[in-house]
């Protein structure tokens, strides 16, 4: 599949014997119909970079919405979680041997040149998760009406909560569950804040959380 | 037919960049990566040499700082944080005495000659930034040349980390500016 240029009379588009022709997000593609299928087997190499696709894909699907948010500014061609893909790929995988991970917390869901609170902190005490970080906006980059997103992740249910979208001077907030009373439990916790128009974002922080009792 | 002759794979499609090209990208990014977190202060302190166009007074503030505040070669270029211009003007600066830089606050001290260009009224900003941890902050409360001190509460990222702070004034339109003073690499 490649990109192609406008011709005289615009993109090509459709079908003309094996070319196709298309338009996605402004991109016109030029794709030329499957030859054959390879019996061949997948190279090692190509067996791992399919498991890391499939490993990122599947984590970000549930939060497709939130990517969109965080890359807002890079998805005039590509969808958030395809730039969330891009951005992240490099850095978002614990190899030992043949088993692949996520590095969790090094994994980014947002860019843009907002500040971060600072001091962030989040703490499980019975079913509540209490989430607080700086509010104060120090007379730059950084705007009380700014909205927080944050994400939380039960790693071993493999789900995702939605916790609110409280605003920056606010400072916390307390996000109630059931699921937080069950043992064992890992949580991941991220947050990035978005300016009321959306257009500019920070960078993604990760909370590490603390819980005595897990 | 030789069909290497039309493409060959072992032959590289892109052609391999100069050394001066390389440097110009390497200079632009560095300075790119510094002045943009300083954007919002650099749109209002620069204003004059950008004939009043915002975007226009950053890009003057980032031909300064390529022209006066890198040193080193490529590939190992540096940004002279004590050379760069956060503001500029013909405001007459202070004289700056003593930097007190503690857990969460900073602190700076300073005397003033009159001229008959400075006023009493002339509004003193303090701003510190970490290049590294991306973050900057400036005082939030107003302090004026007559004052003789101010004083600035440290952002949280700040905190026991190594910052740059520098210090300037702008009357009170806003319409003059002065020089930024270097106060040094602080840690908080």
């Amino acid at each position: 599949m490649g990109t192609i240029k406008d011709g005289i009379n615009g993109p090509f588009r459709g079908k003309t014997g094996n070319v196709v022709g298309s338009k996605w997000r402004k991109v016109n593609y030029i794709k030329g119909l499957p030859h054959f299928k390879s019996n061949r087997a997948a190279s090692a190499n190509q067996l791992l970079v399919r498991r890391k696709f499939a490993l990122l894909n599947r984590f970000f699907d549930p939060i497709s919405t939130v990517l969109e948010i965080g890359f807002k500014q890079f998805t005039s061609r590509a969808t958030g979680k395809n730039v969330a893909i891009r951005y992240n790929y490099d850095h978002a995988f614990l190899i030992d041997g043949s088993a692949i991970a996520l590095d969790l917390p090094a994994l980014q869901f947002s860019h843009g040149s907002l500040f971060t609170a600072g001091d962030e902190q989040a703490r499980v005490i019975g079913d509540n998760l209490y989430i607080t970080w700086d509010p104060e906006t120090y007379g730059m980059g950084r705007s009380m009406d700014d909205r927080a997103y944050i994400i939380l992740y039960e790693e071993i249910r493999e789900v995702f909560f939605t916790v609110g979208r409280p605003l920056r001077h606010e400072g916390a907030v307390q996000f109630m569950n059931p699921i937080l009373t069950l043992r064992p439990l890992k949580l991941h916790l991220w947050l990035f804040f978005a300016e009321r128009a959306g257009k500019q974002v920070s960078r993604t922080v990760y909370i590490p959380i603390a819980d005595p009792e897990s | 037919m030789d069909i290497a002759f039309f493409y060959d794979r072992g032959k590289p499609k892109k052609k391999e960049q100069s050394y001066g090209r390389l440097a110009v990208q390497q200079r632009m990014r560095l300075a790119m990566a510094f002045l943009h977190p300083l954007r919002p202060i650099i749109a209002e302190s620069w204003l004059n040499q950008g004939k009043g166009n915002r975007s226009k007074a950053f890009g003057q503030a980032l031909k300064a700082l390529m022209q006066e505040a890198m040193e080193g070669h490529y590939p190992d270029q540096r940004i002279a944080a004590e050379r760069v211009r956060i503001s500029t003007g013909l405001l007459p600066a202070v004289l700056v005495e003593e930097v007190m830089c503690g857990d969460r606050m900073l602190e700076v001290s300073f005397s003033d000659e009159p001229t008959p260009m400075a006023s009493g009224t002339d509004e003193v900003v303090l701003v510190v930034y970490s290049p590294e941890a991306g973050v900057a902050g400036r005082n939030t409360d107003a302090f004026l040349r007559k004052d003789g001190h101010i004083r600035l509460k440290l952002p949280a990222q700040l905190r026991s980390q190594r910052f740059h702070a520098y210090l300037f004034l702008h009357n009170t339109r806003k319409k003059q500016f002065s020089k930024s003073i270097y106060l040094g690499q602080l840690e908080g």
